[in-house]
C-alpha cells in the first residue's frame, strides 16, 4: 500500500510540478516589456471597462466557439491566413485573467480582433444580430445584451442600426447594456500587433 | 492469496446489502444527470445546426448550454456513478461493510445539491469561463467537502486488505487522484484566478486527469474485477497489468498540453504532452490484451451477459480511443484538426464508449445481485446498443466532418464561411448521435425505476453471484 501510494505520488507529482506548478512560477510571473520605440509598456495595460468584460465573455461561453491563439508558421497557416502578423506568444496574454485561449473555432479565432475590426458599432450590430453582419453564420445572438427604449430627445450615439425583425418600434432604439459595453471593449482590447522580443513583427514584405 | 483473513470477513452477501441502498442512490441521482446533461448537449447541438433555435434567450445561449451539458455530465453523470462504484468495489475487494451509510449519503445528497446550483448558475450566467470549470467556486468547495467522508471511508477500507487485486491499485489511484486534480485546478484557476496563459498548462493537466486519472481507473478497476470472475479465471497477466496501470498513471498526468500545439506555452512542454498521448498506447495495449486474454473463449458467453458485455466493449473503446487521439496529435495531423470538431469528438467518445458503458455495466451487476439472471434483456440491451449507436455516430461524425472543416480552416484560400457549411451535415449526424445517447439515458431510467419497483431488499431473492466462490483476480 505505501509502495503504491508512493508511486502514485511520483508518477502524477512529476506531472503536477511540470505542468501546474512550473507553469505558475514562470508563465504567470511574467512582466511586460518596456517599447524601445514609444517608452510605454508591451502588452498595453487594459482599460477598466475590458477587464470587466472578461467577464461577460466568461458568462457567455464565447470560449466554446472562438479560440485566441495564432500559431506560428510553418506548423500552421494561421499566419497566411490573416489571424495575425505574428504567433501569440505567452506574453501577450500577462493582462488577461482568465486568458480565453479556446480549444475550437467553429467561429473565427479573436486573438486579433481588435485590429481588424476597429469600431465599437460594428461589434454591437454584429453582437446584437450576428446574422445581419454576416450572413449564414451560426453565432448566437446577443440581443439579451441589450435594451429596447423610447427615444428621448436625440437618439442615443449607442444606438445600433439594425433592420429585419428584430427592428426596434418607431420612435424606439436598441442600446447596449454596461454587459455589452464592456464586452465590447474587451474585443476590441485584443490586438497582437505589438512587437516583443521573443515575437518580432514579421519582416517588411518586398 | 493475500487474502488471508477470509474467514472472518463478513459474507459478500451482507457487504451488499450494507453498500446497495447507498450505492443505488448515487446511481438513481447519477442517471437523473446523465438526462439532464444529454438533453442540455442535445439543445446545445441543435442550436448549431438551426441557430434560430431558443436563439436570443440569455440561459439558452449556446455558451451556457454546452457547459451546463458538459458539468451536468461531468460531475453529476461520471463522477456520481464513478463514485457508486468505487464504493461498491472498495466495499467487495477490501470485506469491509459500510455502516457509516448515512453519512455517505448525506454527502451525496450535498453533491448532487452543489452539482445542481452549479448547473444553473452556469445557465443564469455566472460562468468561470474555463473549460470543465465552469461551475462557480462555492459549488467545488461543497464538491471536495462532500468528497471528503466519501474518499476517506473508501480508503480506510484498504486498512483490511493490502492491494494484491488490480482493480484496488486502480481505485487507490482514482480515489487520490481526484481531490488532487480538483483542489489544484480551483485553487489555481477558480478560487483565485491565475492571469496569462500559463492557465492552459494548468486547465490541460486538469482535464486530461480528470479523465484518464479519476473516471477512467474506476471503469479499468470494474473491468479488472467484474470480467475475470465472470469469465472465472484470475486475470491473465500480472505483469501486464502493472505495466498498464503505471504506463497510465504517468501518461494522464503528462499529455494534457499536447492539445496546444503552436499555442502560447513552452515548447517543452508541448513536446512533453505529445509523447505522453502517443505513450498511452502503452496503458491501452496492456489492458485490453490482458483483459482479452483472460476472457479468451468466454468471451461469447460473457457477451450475452450485461455486466460483462458493457465492460469489454468499453475496454474495445479504450483500445480505439487512444488510437485515434494518437494519430489526431500527430504534430502534421494536430496543426489541421487541432481546433475542429475532432477534440470535442473524442472527448464524448471517452466519455460515453469507455466511463458510461462501465459505469452501466456496474449498475447491471449490481441490479443483478438483487435479481440473479444477469443475463442480457431487451431493455439491457438497447440500452447498449443506443451508446455505442450514439457513440459511433458522434465519433464518425466528428472526425470526418472534422477533417473537412479542419482543412477549410487551414487552407489559405478557402474563406471561414466554407469552414461552416463543410461542417454542417456532421453536425446533423452529431446531433443524432446525441439524440441516441438521450434515447439511451430515458431507457437506463425506466429499467433502473422498474427493476428497482420489481422488488425492494427485503424480498429480493438470495443474491445467486454473491453465493458463487470468490474467484481471486490475482
Ligand atoms: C455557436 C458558436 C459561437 C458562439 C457561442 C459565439 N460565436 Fe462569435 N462567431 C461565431 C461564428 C460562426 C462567427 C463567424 C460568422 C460571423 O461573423 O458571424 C463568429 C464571429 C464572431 C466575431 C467576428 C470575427 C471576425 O473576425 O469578423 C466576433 C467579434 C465574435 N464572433 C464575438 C463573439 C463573442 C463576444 C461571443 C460571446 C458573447 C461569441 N462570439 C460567441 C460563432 C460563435
Amino acid at each position: 500500500m505505501t509502495k503504491l501510494i508512493a508511486g502514485l505520488v511520483v508518477a502524477v507529482g512529476s506531472s503536477w510540478a511540470a505542468m501546474v506548478a512550473y507553469p505558475f512560477a514562470k508563465l504567470a510571473t511574467l512582466q511586460p516589456e518596456v517599447s524601445e520605440e514609444t517608452g510605454g509598456l508591451l502588452p498595453p495595460p487594459l482599460p477598466g471597462n475590458a477587464i470587466a468584460g472578461q467577464r461577460v465573455y466568461a458568462a457567455n461561453g464565447c470560449v466554446h466557439c472562438h479560440s485566441q491563439q495564432v500559431r506560428p508558421a510553418p506548423f500552421a497557416t494561421d499566419i497566411a491566413r490573416d489571424l495575425g502578423t505574428r504567433q501569440t506568444v505567452a506574453r501577450d496574454y500577462l493582462r488577461y485573467d482568465p486568458a480565453f485561449l479556446g480549444l475550437v473555432r467553429t467561429g473565427p479565432d479573436l486573438s486579433n480582433v481588435g485590429v481588424r475590426h476597429q469600431e465599437a458599432a460594428w461589434f454591437f450590430r454584429h453582437l446584437y444580430e450576428p446574422e445581419q453582419v454576416t450572413p449564414g453564420s451560426i453565432m448566437p445572438s446577443f440581443r439579451y445584451l441589450f435594451e429596447e427604449r423610447e427615444i428621448q430627445g436625440q437618439r442615443s450615439a449607442l444606438a445600433v442600426d439594425v433592420q429585419g425583425p428584430h427592428a426596434p418600434k418607431p420612435g424606439y432604439e436598441i442600446v447596449p447594456k454596461q454587459d455589452a459595453i464592456e464586452l465590447v471593449a474587451y474585443l476590441m482590447s485584443l490586438k497582437r500587433d505589438y512587437p516583443l522580443t521573443e515575437a518580432p513583427p514579421p519582416p517588411p514584405a518586398e | 492469496m493475500i487474502q488471508t483473513s477470509t474467514a472472518t470477513r463478513p459474507a459478500p452477501a451482507e457487504i451488499d446489502r450494507s453498500v446497495q441502498g447507498t450505492v443505488l442512490f448515487c446511481f438513481g441521482s447519477a442517471i437523473f444527470w446523465l438526462l439532464a446533461g444529454c438533453l442540455l448537449h442535445a439543445v446545445a447541438g441543435a442550436k448549431l445546426v438551426m441557430p434560430g433555435f431558443l436563439d436570443g434567450i440569455g440561459f439558452l445561449t449556446y455558451g451556457r448550454v454546452l457547459p451546463a451539458a458538459t458539468n451536468a455530465i461531468a460531475f453529476g453523470w461520471a463522477s456520481l456513478s464513478a463514485i457508486g462504484v468505487a464504493l461498491w468495489l472498495c466495499a467487495r475487494l477490501n470485506g469491509a461493510m459500510l455502516r457509516a451509510s448515512a453519512l455517505i449519503v448525506s454527502a451525496v445528497v450535498a453533491w448532487n445539491a452543489a452539482v445542481l446550483v452549479g448547473v444553473l448558475a452556469i445557465l443564469a450566467g455566472s460562468s468561470t469561463g474555463i473549460p470543465g470549470l465552469e461551475m462557480p467556486g462555492g459549488v467545488s468547495v461543497v464538491l471536495l467537502v462532500a468528497y471528503l467522508p466519501i474518499g476517506l471511508w473508501a480508503l480506510s477500507t484498504f486498512r483490511t486488505g493490502a492491494p494484491g487485486f488490480v482493480s484496488q491499485w486502480y481505485l487507490v489511484a482514482a480515489l487520490l487522484a481526484f481531490p488532487w486534480l480538483y483542489t489544484t485546478a480551483n485553487a489555481l484557476l477558480v478560487w483565485q484566478g491565475t492571469p496569462g496563459s500559463a492557465m492552459g498548462a494548468i486547465f490541460a493537466w486538469f482535464d486530461s486527469g480528470f479523465f484518464g486519472l479519476w473516471l477512467l481507473p474506476i471503469a479499468l478497476a470494474a473491468a479488472y474485477y467484474f470480467l475475470p470472475r465472470a469469465a472465472g479465471r484470475p486475470v491473465f497477466s500480472r505483469g501486464l497489468a502493472s505495466l498498464g496501470f503505471w504506463t497510465l498513471v504517468l501518461c494522464a498526468g503528462w499529455m494534457g498540453t499536447s492539445r496546444f500545439q503552436g499555442g502560447p506555452i513552452p515548447a517543452w512542454m508541448v513536446s512533453a504532452g505529445v509523447v505522453a498521448a502517443i505513450l498511452l498506447i502503452l496503458p491501452a495495449i496492456a489492458v485490453s490484451s490482458n483483459l482479452y486474454l483472460t476472457i479468451g473463449d468466454a468471451c461469447e458467453r460473457l457477451w450475452m451477459q450485461t455486466p460483462a458485455r458493457f465492460l469489454i466493449t468499453s475496454a474495445v473503446f479504450f483500445l480505439g480511443w487512444v488510437s485515434l487521439l494518437i494519430i489526431v496529435t500527430l504534430p502534421p495531423v494536430n496543426s489541421i484538426i487541432q481546433f475542429s470538431l475532432v477534440n470535442p469528438g473524442l472527448t464524448q467518445t471517452a466519455l460515453h464508449g469507455i466511463a458510461s458503458l462501465a459505469f452501466i455495466g456496474v449498475l447491471y451487476a449490481l441490479l443483478g445481485v438483487r435479481h440473479p439472471e444477469s443475463t442480457i434483456t431487451p431493455r439491457s440491451s438497447l440500452v447498449f446498443w443506443l451508446i455505442v449507436t450514439g457513440v459511433g455516430l458522434i465519433l464518425c461524425a466528428s472526425f470526418f466532418g472534422g477533417f473537412f472543416q479542419g482543412f477549410a480552416l487551414s487552407d489559405p484560400i478557402v474563406t471561414f464561411a466554407n469552414s461552416i457549411t463543410y461542417a454542417a451535415p456532421f453536425r446533423w449526424v452529431e446531433l443524432a448521435g446525441h439524440l441516441c445517447l438521450l434515447a439511451a439515458a430515458a431507457g437506463l431510467a425506466r429499467d433502473f425505476a422498474e427493476q428497482l419497483l420489481v422488488s425492494s431488499p427485503a424480498q429480493a431473492p438470495k443474491p445467486a453471484a454473491a453465493q458463487r466462490p470468490e474467484v481471486a483476480a490475482v
